[in-house]
């Protein structure tokens, strides 16, 4: 047993799930061989910005499963819609209309989707249909029934406060759909990701500060973010700063935010991990 | 009885026959009243309550015929022009309206006649009832006067002078009788006899189509009640197909025996005509009627109306299917709205103001439709002022690296409209460093936030040329707090000029 390569075990465990390739990595119809020879490429990807394009492409549509993203509380959901309309504006136009389904406190609670903001944002707000729930468990019937229709660029489901609902149940329930239909599926957690998912891929947004202007002016930069990808089935895991650039739909490499002086007395490099235990505060 | 307080005094509003057996009428003091029946049992008068109750039973009435009129306060009148043969002729139908009273618990009086005012007069004061064409004349001539829907004070002055009935009043000479009395009694009377026209005014509009069914049998499933909605959407197709149309609105009727009646109404994107989209839009209604009620008494008459139709273009498919796709679409809007409401399935439009919770306004999505082609008019807006938009024809990679290659250039500005805003702005505490400057810190839910950043102010002054009371001026900031959150601030109000203590308010956020 201990032979066999693990690249075979994902593929078996692919096969049991019904899954035509290994993770997102895998085109449909590949043969095995070659996708454990990808697989075994794969292992070796570090995680970064690529991986980040290639699970959301520009100018197609992702793999029909289920994304769930969150952030970490109402204050952030800037920032959360932020990456999700951006990944839905990279599709572009011909991937379709998109269904963007809402509980209505947590538009309460976050706001409404801004017409003037998409645009400017790069998407084209009149591909959007914005149905605002009045429950979270309505919001779940919605999202159901958007993915009864083939022509979807891609369907986001925004659960705030009620996000006990999205449970591994439901999230497989969508997953299902998402898969036979071919459509992907945005799940928006603003209020945090504390429940289980079947989502291939989770995600915790953070807001990032503008890169410092080199020229010294103090405006306000590209809209950043701080991604953090805690589970990708099939591929590597990561952290990643980013930019968006609305006017050509590409995610750019956010330089790294000087923080504090370079330290003088002790290596660049971080060592080895430690855990160090430290008393109780109170 | 019930009794009404007219001015200071209680007079009795109106009697029940154990009351008028006693010798009360309406009219009469309470006081006198209790003279005359000590033992008597008194409501107050609640004529809205009558209203409402009149209201449903012409709903109930709807059965025989789409054009029902009120007659307040207690009368309903019914078209029957070319309904009776329905219900197996005039005879039958008043039985069955009668019969149908009756289960209710009502007491009613019923009659046709050729015109309205001879049906009214023979249901108040005639006892034959059913008309025909030719005995209108000799069965009015009998009634009182009062028969002819004329003021109390009118009816009284004329029997004061010896005019009691019908058949007296025809006898006298009309232009004396119009000199005296006003045009109201001869168009009254001319009514009643047929020689003037009496529009009926219906409760409600009338349907353009309607389709209906009625079973001999009552239903008492839900599944078989919608299983006769597929048949009479499909009754209703070749209606609409013949008319070149398809329905925007529909309203579904189920009749019960009981006289309560059901209705669901329900609207469509676009003009739709097949009966999968039509069953498809009522069906979570139905279920929901379903869950909320039993059928007790048997429906036995389902009626399907349009009420608002639309010319269908007759396009041509494409090979690519996109018609099929707009259809797809249309009905995944039409079955979301059914549930959640129209209101609640929206798509964003360009509007006419610069005011920024104006200047895109979420309409239901099944009055916008369901095409997704070519670009918006909000998306134009928002791209044309950039010199580096995503218009798919420049040649983008080219331009992008030559301003990339000139750093003073920035080819985008970050966005300056928030991708989520609120639709009311929600109060916050800010605190400036100069009275017109951007706010250096402000509290928002309780939770204080460092400015680390900020652009700004855009002033956006209200819409003064439209008149009316205009709202303060707002000067509007973009900023970013030290852990990168990005907020739409303004502050209302100009110092001095419009207020001496504006107040701040969050209006959007900003991925």
């Amino acid at each position: 047993m201990a032979s066999v390569p693990l690249s075979d075990l994902r593929a078996r465990i692919a096969a049991l799930e019904g899954r035509a390739g290994g993770g997102v990595w895998g085109r449909a119809g590949e043969e095995s061989r070659s996708r454990s020879a990808s697989d075994a490429e794969l292992r070796s990807v570090r995680f970064g910005l690529d991986i980040v394009e290639r699970l959301f492409p520009l100018e197609a549509r992702p793999e029909g499963t289920v994304h769930d993203l969150a952030a970490a509380g109402h204050r952030d959901a800037g920032a959360l819609s932020g990456v999700a309309v951006a990944v839905l504006a990279r599709m572009g136009r011909a991937a379709g209309p998109i269904i963007w389904v809402c509980d209505a406190v947590t538009a309460g609670e976050i706001g409404a989707l801004y017409g003037p903001g998409l645009a400017a944002f790069g998407i084209d707000p009149a591909r959007l249909v914005l149905v605002t729930a009045k429950s979270g468990a309505d919001a779940l019937w919605a999202a159901e029934e958007a993915l009864s229709v083939s022509q979807l660029a891609a369907v986001v489901v925004e659960i705030g406060g009620a996000s006990r609902l999205l449970d591994l149940t439901a999230t497989r329930r969508l997953a299902l759909r998402a898969e036979r239909q071919d459509t992907p599926v945005f799940l928006l957690r603003p209020a945090g990701p504390d429940t289980a998912s079947a989502a291939r891929t989770r995600w915790r947004i953070a807001p990032r500060p503008s890169t410092p202007d080199p020229y010294g002016l103090a405006g306000l930069g590209r809209p950043g973010f701080a991604l953090q990808l805690t589970r990708n089935r099939g591929g590597p895991t990561g952290a990643v700063d980013v930019e968006f650039r609305p006017y050509d739909h590409r995610f750019r490499p956010a330089h790294p935010l000087p923080v504090a002086a370079p330290a003088s007395d002790r290596s660049a490099r971080p060592g080895p991990a430690m855990v160090i235990a430290l008393p109780r505060a109170s | 009885m019930t009794v009404a307080q007219v001015g200071s005094a209680r007079l009795l509003a109106a009697v029940d026959p154990a009351a008028e057996a006693a010798g009360l009428e309406p009219g009469l003091g309470l006081a006198e009243a209790r003279a005359l029946a000590p033992e008597l049992l008194v409501e107050p008068h609640d004529p809205e309550a009558d209203a409402a109750f009149l209201d449903a039973l012409a709903t109930a009435c709807d059965r025989y015929t789409p054009l029902v009129a009120l007659t307040p306060p207690d009368g309903l009148l019914l078209d029957i022009a070319g309904c009776a043969h329905l219900f197996g002729g005039e005879p039958s139908l008043l039985r069955d309206l009668r019969e149908r009273v009756v289960r209710a618990g009502l007491s009613a009086r019923a009659a046709i006649a050729p015109t309205a005012g001879a049906a009214w007069a023979m249901a108040h004061y005639g006892s034959t009832d059913i008309l025909t064409e030719d005995g209108v004349a000799g069965a009015l001539a009998p009634l009182p006067v009062e028969a002819l829907r004329i003021v109390p004070e009118m009816a009284r002055t004329l029997k004061r002078l010896g005019l009691k009935t019908i058949a007296d009043l025809r006898m006298q000479p009309r232009a004396p009788l119009a000199a005296r009395f006003g045009p109201e009694l001869l168009r009254r009377l001319d009514q009643a006899l047929g020689q003037e026209d009496e529009p009926i005014t219906p409760r409600r509009p009338l349907p353009l189509l309607l389709v209906e069914r009625r079973l001999a049998e009552p239903i008492f499933q839900w599944d078989v009640a919608s299983a006769y909605l597929a048949r009479l959407a499909g009754a209703l197709e070749e209606r609409l197909e013949a008319r070149g149309e398809g329905a925007r609105k529909l309203v579904l009727g189920l009749f019960h025996a009981d006289g309560s009646v059901s209705e669901i109404a329900a609207a469509t994107t676009g003009p739709v005509r097949d009966p999968g989209r039509i069953t498809a839009v009522f069906a979570p209604k139905l279920e929901g009627l379903a869950a909320r009620c039993t059928i007790d008494s048997g429906i036995d008459l389902i009626r399907l109306a349009a009420h608002e139709t639309a010319p269908t273009s007759a396009r041509q498919g494409d090979l690519d299917g996109h018609l099929q796709a707009e259809a797809d679409l249309a009905r995944l809007i039409d079955i979301l709205s059914a549930r959640l409401g129209a209101d609640a399935v929206t798509r964003l439009v360009a509007g006419d103001s610069h005011i920024p919770e104006f200047a895109a306004t979420a309409m239901p999505a099944q009055r916008v439709g369901a095409r997704f082609d070519g670009t918006s008019a909000l998306h134009q807006r928002a791209t044309a002022r950039r010199p580096y938009s995503a218009a798919p024809a420049q040649p983008r990679a080219k331009r992008v690296g030559v301003s990339e290659k000139n750093p003073l250039h920035q080819p985008e500005e970050p966005p300056e409209r928030p991708l989520r805003l609120f639709s009311r702005p929600e109060p916050v505490e800010a605190v400036a460093s100069v009275p017109d400057g951007p706010p250096a810190s402000f509290r928002w839910r309780k939770v204080r936030y460092q400015v680390a950043r900020s652009e700004g102010p855009e002033r956006i002054a209200a819409e003064w040329w439209h008149g009316g009371t205009v709202g303060p001026t707002r000067d509007y900031f973009r900023v970013e707090d030290t852990d990168g959150r990005r907020f739409w601030l303004f502050r209302e109000g100009l110092y001095e000029r419009e207020t001496a203590q504006p107040r701040w308010y969050l209006h959007g956020l900003f991925a």
